[in-house]
């Protein structure tokens, strides 16, 4: 018999919904770029890195819970170049958590999936730097498995954010060919190769959460019920959350990229039995070119 | 530039740690004694499903324990005092753990011995009585047209394949005896498969409401529990009598209460443990972890019965004190069943 979490997990419609909803996002990246006139570029991203969580969910403890685990993205990116862009992700991170208190160890197995679908336009652009500002829809879900909550050893919280979001781009790349030399080994700086800084600020425009009632436990389990949302209710500006990235771009040879970032996103939801989360992320990624 | 957008990055990623601290606030993190007892005090007094029907008086508890507790107190010392106030509860889904102890109100405690396996086995059943998942079974000698089934744990490997099995095999028994004596719970599913094959129409069996504010009887609405006939199963129709005792709890006190809303059933022996609050789970600043009641079942006429479901028949037995070597309660739940 499959226990109520996978019984929701696979029901269709729930896994039908979305799935179609990622793909819509995803596709429309790679078809953006098309009705734009100029130079437009499309790209695949692979990444991967390490998260360092930490996350406190008080209505079932006040101890806060660390760890470092690893993380993957999957992203599409379409731009017109110095006009705008538009990236959508889908992210996945996993592992434990612990907090121990010298003498009580505790661990939470956590699978943590984002969703995030980006537009942003182009403000302001300079011949070495560019601002850009738009707006980006996040949905994170974060699951939790520690086994010494007993009957609340599973946590399942969604938070829904719709950001403004503002990009400060540095181009670093030379005006024309240069050649540093470091005595063992040379590097060249090539005009002709994209290379920038990004900044990038999110800040929330909504707020929501769809997590836990009052007691935390639902009485699903004594009602002869199979659904682990019992209870849950939806709430609108309960917390707030900032989520920050800087990032190095490169682009090679082949018109393929590479990026380092670090992201820090950070959310405090539910009231007085706040669940606060905090994430330092740090990715490196390739951009396959698509176009 | 370089060295500048390095000094900027580098002032931002300091700047996303620090801001860590204002989404997390202080780490409440600590061994305080009084922080740690006000703590669980508290989480208690919110949520936990049965003041009112126990008669506990929470904030005089809280006077009466919060006078010992101080911060010289050792660990040992400090879980004493916290088991005992939450033992004032008297609630066996109630635990305090730590790593070194686990904390029980004991809900069985009572001066006979009501239920001897051995004596069963030796008696009652046949030499190879037969063993499906967690039941032992068979029919009882010399009472041919009378099944004793016995479950002593709801491990939540009940299937509806072990069932059909027992419920075949008995089809044509005059009635079952359902012994759960001794049975502290479990896995609740286990009540609702076995239950299902004793119904022929969808049957509410209870209703349950869970703690929704922070006043003491601050409760959602009833829900009903309702339960339909296993499919393409076996249904038994017959008299099936549930042997209980002080020992039955949770998941056996659950089927007890079950069994009042089907009309064959009826149970006999002692009074359950009670138990029919879902318990919880949290954590305390030490990283101790506690449970407790935060839901409440009631029957259908909304009898309320967490200190124990009663039985229908009440049936003393002493094992200890036993010179006949007889079960008094299965003795009188077979003449029920033949008569």
């Amino acid at each position: 018999m499959k226990s109520p979490l996978e019984l929701w997990f696979w029901n269709k419609k729930v896994k039908i919904s979305l799935i179609s909803a990622f793909f819509c996002c995803f596709f429309s990246s790679f078809t953006q770029a098309q009705d734009t006139v100029g130079t437009s570029h499309i790209y695949l991203n692979l990444s991967a890195g390490a998260d360092r969580l930490s996350l406190r969910d008080k209505a079932t403890s006040p101890l806060i819970y660390k760890g470092i685990i690893p993380s993957f993205r999957l992203s599409a990116y379409s731009a017109k170049e110095h006009r705008k862009y538009f990236q959508s992700h889908l992210q996945y991170a996993f592992g434990n958590v612990n907090n121990s208190t010298g003498v009580e160890f505790s661990q939470s197995f956590n699978h943590v999936i984002w969703f995030q679908a980006q537009q942003m336009y182009a403000a302001a652009v300079q011949r070495k730097s560019e601002w850009f500002l738009g707006g980006t829809v996040d949905l994170v879900n974060q699951i939790r498995i520690n086994p010494k909550l007993m009957n609340n050893s599973f946590g399942l919280d969604f938070v829904q954010t719709l950001f403004f979001s503002a990009e400060y781009r540095y181009h670093i790349q030379a005006q024309k060919d240069k050649v540093y030399d470091f005595y063992l080994f040379k590097v060249k700086n090539r005009a002709d190769r994209l290379k920038y800084f990004s900044f990038l600020v999110h800040v929330p425009l909504w707020l929501s959460s769809y997590r836990n009632g009052y007691a935390y436990a639902n009485q699903t389990g004594v009602v002869n019920g199979i659904n682990p949302l019992d209870g849950y209710e939806f709430k609108v500006w309960n917390g707030f959350r900032m989520m920050t990235q800087v990032s190095f771009v490169k682009a090679l040879k082949n018109k393929n990229r590479y990026q380092l970032s670090y992201v820090w996103d950070a959310y405090k939801v539910g009231g007085a039995q706040a669940f606060t989360v905090a994430h330092h992320n740090v990715q490196f990624s390739l951009w396959y070119n698509l176009k | 530039m370089k060295a500048g957008w390095i000094f900027i990055c580098s002032c931002l990623i300091l700047l996303s740690w620090s801001c860590n601290k204002a989404f997390f606030g202080k780490d409440e993190a600590g061994f305080s004694r009084v922080q740690n007892f006000e703590y669980l005090w508290k989480q208690c007094d919110e949520r936990y499903a049965y003041f009112k029907y126990k008669n506990v008086d929470w904030d005089k508890i809280h006077q009466k324990y919060a006078a010992l507790i101080h911060e010289q107190l050792s660990s040992e010392l400090f879980f004493d005092l916290l088991r005992d106030m939450l033992n004032e509860l008297k609630d066996g889904h109630v635990n305090l753990k730590s790593s070194f102890n686990v904390s029980k109100y004991n809900f069985s405690l009572q001066p006979n011995r009501t239920y001897d396996g051995l004596l069963i086995q030796k008696k009652y059943l046949p030499s190879n009585y037969y063993t499906t998942g967690p039941f032992i079974h068979d029919f009882i000698v010399n009472h041919p047209q009378v099944a004793y089934i016995r479950l002593s744990s709801f491990t939540g490997t009940i299937s509806h394949f072990h069932l059909n099995f027992i419920l075949n095999k008995y089809k044509n028994s005059k009635g079952l005896v359902f012994d759960i004596r001794q049975n502290g719970g479990g896995v609740i599913d286990d009540v609702y498969t076995i239950l299902s094959h004793f119904i022929s129409a969808k049957t509410t069996v209870w209703q349950t409401q869970i703690r929704n504010g922070a006043g003491h009887e601050d409760f959602s609405a009833l829900t009903p529990s309702y339960l339909e006939p296993a499919a393409d199963a076996e249904i038994y129709l017959k008299p099936v009598v549930i042997l209980t005792d002080k020992g039955t709890f949770s998941s056996g006190s659950f089927l007890a209460l079950g069994s009042k809303a089907i009309p064959q059933m009826q149970t006999m022996g002692e009074d359950t443990g009670g138990g029919l609050g879902l318990p919880n789970g949290g954590q305390l600043p030490n990283g101790w972890t506690y449970r407790f009641s935060i839901t409440r079942a009631l029957d259908m006429q909304k009898n309320n019965y967490e200190n124990g479901v009663p039985v229908a028949t009440k049936v003393f037995f002493d094992a200890n004190n036993n010179p006949t070597q007889k079960d008094a309660i299965l003795e009188k739940a077979i003449s029920v069943i033949e008569n």
